[in-house]
């Protein structure tokens, strides 16, 4: 074989691992690497409730939430009242109302409305009466509606009948801030 | 045979334990008539108040606005010697004032508590300025304060309760008061729980 | 004496012999060829957020390796019962979230940063919806950025929304992330 002939082999092959270098450096310069990350989660099903303000009635403290404050403000049979407070005045008592909102949302169930009960969580202060949707609230837990859907703002109006009674003669206790926590539960029909 | 026979049985309650597992486990999470709560906090201050009303008085002129606190007595038609109208006493003889005749009817005047403990209650009215010499009084006060700073105390002991308190309202008319002269004036009351 | 004399030539020539056998092996030469090929790399791991254990920031099964897990529990409308998992809820929705890092670093590399994608290894069921840094996740492979810097950690915000409609059950995935050398 002639020198000329081996030198053109030569630079044949030097090409071809050249070519073979650049290749592999240009698979090399974009490497990859991956992972795989697994998120265990399972839905269940449950009901949640929430208080909302009624547009017609006083701002919620915590509204948004399922443990809210509803405050009707200094009451009087005679007096000015908070804005949407509303009164009626009857022979020995007098009532102040406000609505406020109940949304409960469902998932994962076949159920398509719930029963709302609600109780006090302590006897009513002397001299008032605490009133939902005009069922007398006590202790015991008392149906307020036994069918209402989900997911929808449910307005119910919240009553204090206030006896007109002077505090120790059966009225209530007068220049303080009377409190009472109502319990509500909502149950999947 | 027998013994195949309970191998078949076991195989059985393998295959349905293995189908009914996966629904026993949805139906825990599908929880019965699964329910949730919430709290309400009501808060109120209850304070003690009064309510003063105006009704007709037992022989007196129809008030129009009657059980509110914001009534209108319509005397009418006065004249010192003509006819009275029906349930005004006209007097020409009265003390109220003078070069004046005075016409009267009685009003009830209501004043209602509630979530207090006072046993009755101070009553003041002042009349707005007269436009035509005319004196107002209420009750035995004599003639009315005009003046807000200063209003004239009707009673110091005035009663609760819807029976109400008969006042006589009075309206002093100068004789020297042009015919068909029309006149209104506005008594202000004010009752305060003693 | 005759004899005496060729014991000590016999023990010259050994000692001559030694001798130039000992200059013979200071004086042999051998080498040995090293090659390799050295090939860039970069990898990717799951590390736990500071405080994992604390709400948004669960605890990842298999830190610090390429493949992890993490535990969400049981959740519905009324909340989870993994106090790690950030629970929110939108109207009949609701949402679970946590803090997950992933750090990417490179051996042998000029880049300086790195893309990093991420996809579902299947779709997930109606009504549920997964995303990270606000991106929603499908099977196909979404960008969660094209300049990740080597060796920080890469902070992911890990959603899943699951609507009132979704079944019960498992709706659990997996989360598939590939980073490439830019």
């Amino acid at each position: 074989m002639k020198t000329s002939t081996m030198r053109t082999i030569r630079f044949a092959m030097l090409l071809a691992l050249a070519a073979a270098g650049a290749a592999l450096a240009s698979a090399q310069s974009h490497p990859s690497a991956s992972g795989s990350l697994t998120v265990l989660l399972q839905n269940g099903s449950g009901l949640q409730m929430v208080l909302y303000s009624d547009p017609s009635g006083v701002t919620l403290g915590n509204a948004g939430t399922s443990a809210a404050s509803l405050g009707f403000g200094t009451v009087g049979a005679y007096g000015s009242l908070a804005t949407n407070v509303t009164r009626t005045n009857g022979a020995s008592s007098f009532t102040v109302s406000t609505p406020f909102d109940i949304n409960v949302q469902a998932n994962g169930l076949t159920s398509t409305s719930y029963t709302l009960s609600a109780s006090l969580a302590s006897a009513a202060p002397t001299g008032v009466t605490l009133q939902l949707d005009s069922v007398t609230l006590t202790t015991t837990s008392q149906t307020i509606q036994a069918s209402q859907g989900y997911g929808s703002n449910i307005s119910h109006t919240l009553s204090a009948i206030v006896s007109t009674a002077a505090s120790g003669s059966g009225g209530p206790t007068t220049g303080t801030q009377l409190t009472s926590t109502i319990d509500f539960v909502a149950t999947a029909n | 045979m027998h013994m195949q026979t309970k191998l078949i049985s076991r195989y059985w309650l393998l295959a349905c334990a293995a189908l009914l597992l996966p629904l026993t486990a949805t139906q825990a999470l599908a929880a019965a008539n699964p329910s949730a709560t919430g709290t309400l906090t009501v808060t109120a201050t209850v304070t003690s108040s009064i309510q003063l009303l105006f009704n007709t008085g037992s022989g007196g002129v129809t008030l129009t606005g009657a059980n509110t606190n914001a009534a209108t007595l319509a005397f009418g038609s006065l004249s010192a010697y003509g006819t009275a109208p029906s349930n005004v006493t006209i007097s020409t003889t009265s003390t109220l004032c003078s070069n004046c005749f005075v016409a009267s009817t009685p009003i009830s005047l209501v004043v209602n508590q509630a979530d207090g403990s006072s046993s009755n209650f101070t009553l003041t009215a002042y009349a707005s300025a007269p436009s035509n010499g005319e004196v107002l009084a209420v009750g035995s006060s004599g003639a009315l304060s005009t003046s807000s700073g200063t209003p004239t105390t009707i009673t110091s002991s005035g009663a609760y309760g819807s029976g109400g308190n008969t006042l006589p309202v009075y309206l002093g008319i100068p004789t020297a008061t042009g015919n068909n002269t029309g006149l209104s004036d506005t008594i202000n009351f004010v009752a305060t729980a003693n | 004496m005759m004899r005496l004399k060729v014991q000590h030539a016999l023990v010259w020539l050994a000692l001559g012999a030694f001798a130039a056998l000992s200059h013979a092996q200071t004086t042999t030469s051998s080498s040995l060829v090293v090659s390799m090929t050295v090939q860039s790399s970069i990898s990717l791991e799951f590390v736990n957020v500071a405080g994992a254990g604390t709400q948004g920031t669960c605890s990842i099964t298999g830190a610090n390796t390429s493949t992890a897990s993490v535990n969400f529990g049981i959740a519905s409308i009324a909340g989870d019962n993994q106090s790690c998992v950030s629970f929110s809820k939108q109207g009949p929705n609701y949402t679970l979230s946590n803090n997950i890092y992933a750090l990417v670093t490179q051996s042998n590399l000029t880049s300086s940063n790195y893309s990093l994608t991420a996809s579902l290894g299947t779709a997930p069921p109606t009504g549920v919806t997964w995303a990270i840094n606000s991106a929603t996740l499908t099977t196909a492979s979404t960008s969660l950025t094209t300049a990740g810097s080597y060796g920080s950690n890469y902070a992911m915000y890990l959603q899943v929304t699951v609507a009132n409609t979704a079944a019960t059950g498992n709706i659990g995935t997996t989360i598939n992330l590939t980073a490439t050398a830019n």
